[in-house]
């Protein structure tokens, strides 16, 4: 079973929030997210049929 | 796997780096979409990559004069392809929560906002997958939905790891 290492979720939103501005200040750039090597990604599954 | 329920009106136009994926709307809007692992918070064994934030950018699109881009004719294409990719995402995940946060300070963030609370609608009516969102705000302009199966195998363990709405 998964155990909470910080319960504060006040701090668990904002640090996925201060994240997510660098993964989309990145983006911004024009850069891709395979340079962001400290943030994990998950790859899409499942893509449709028209890709 | 199947995406039969999950018609994805937009077409995908490209998968960069197999982390994440372009769509483009008819009109020729482009959106990217990922899923970031947030692994900071929770430990235990199979639950290392627990919870996801999704994101999606758009790329391409009518820039207002604040300077941001929204989505405009486009938005039902648009969020039934953002919601068939997080229902996608649970189906073949049945185990993850699902997180979209947002900073209500930034004004192209609060148009992000308000439209994904409208794909959520979409998402819970058309989906044949029961789901459920919880709301949080617990800082001033910092929001969090949290989005997971109520037919997981692992429901309860997902419920205790929600806080107090």
């Amino acid at each position: 079973m998964a155990t909470l290492k910080k319960l504060n979720w006040k701090t668990i939103i904002h640090n996925m929030i201060v994240k997510k501005e660098r993964i989309e200040a990145h983006l911004d750039k024009g850069l891709p997210l395979s340079e962001l090597k400290d943030v994990k990604f998950i790859q899409p599954l499942s893509l449709p049929d028209n890709q | 796997m199947s995406n039969s329920f999950s018609p994805y009106p937009c077409q995908i136009i490209s998968r960069a780096n197999g982390l994440d994926y372009e769509f483009t709307t008819s009109s020729g809007v482009t959106f990217l979409v990922y899923f970031a692992v947030e692994t900071d918070y929770f430990e235990g064994a199979g639950f290392a990559n627990f919870v996801v934030s999704i994101g999606f950018q758009p790329k391409t699109g009518r820039i207002t004069r604040k300077g941001f881009r929204v989505p405009t004719e486009d938005d039902p294409q648009v969020f039934i392809t953002i919601a068939s990719a997080i229902e996608n995402y649970l189906a073949a995940h049945p185990h993850h929560l699902v997180t979209w946060v947002c900073s209500r300070a930034d004004d192209q963030e609060t148009a992000r906002h308000l439209l994904f609370d409208r794909k959520w609608r979409l998402l819970h009516r058309a989906s044949p997958m029961p789901l459920r969102k919880v709301n949080l705000e617990l800082a001033p302009r910092e929001y969090m939905s949290i989005i997971y199966r109520t037919d997981s195998p692992f429901k309860a363990e997902l419920e205790m790891l929600l806080p107090e709405e």
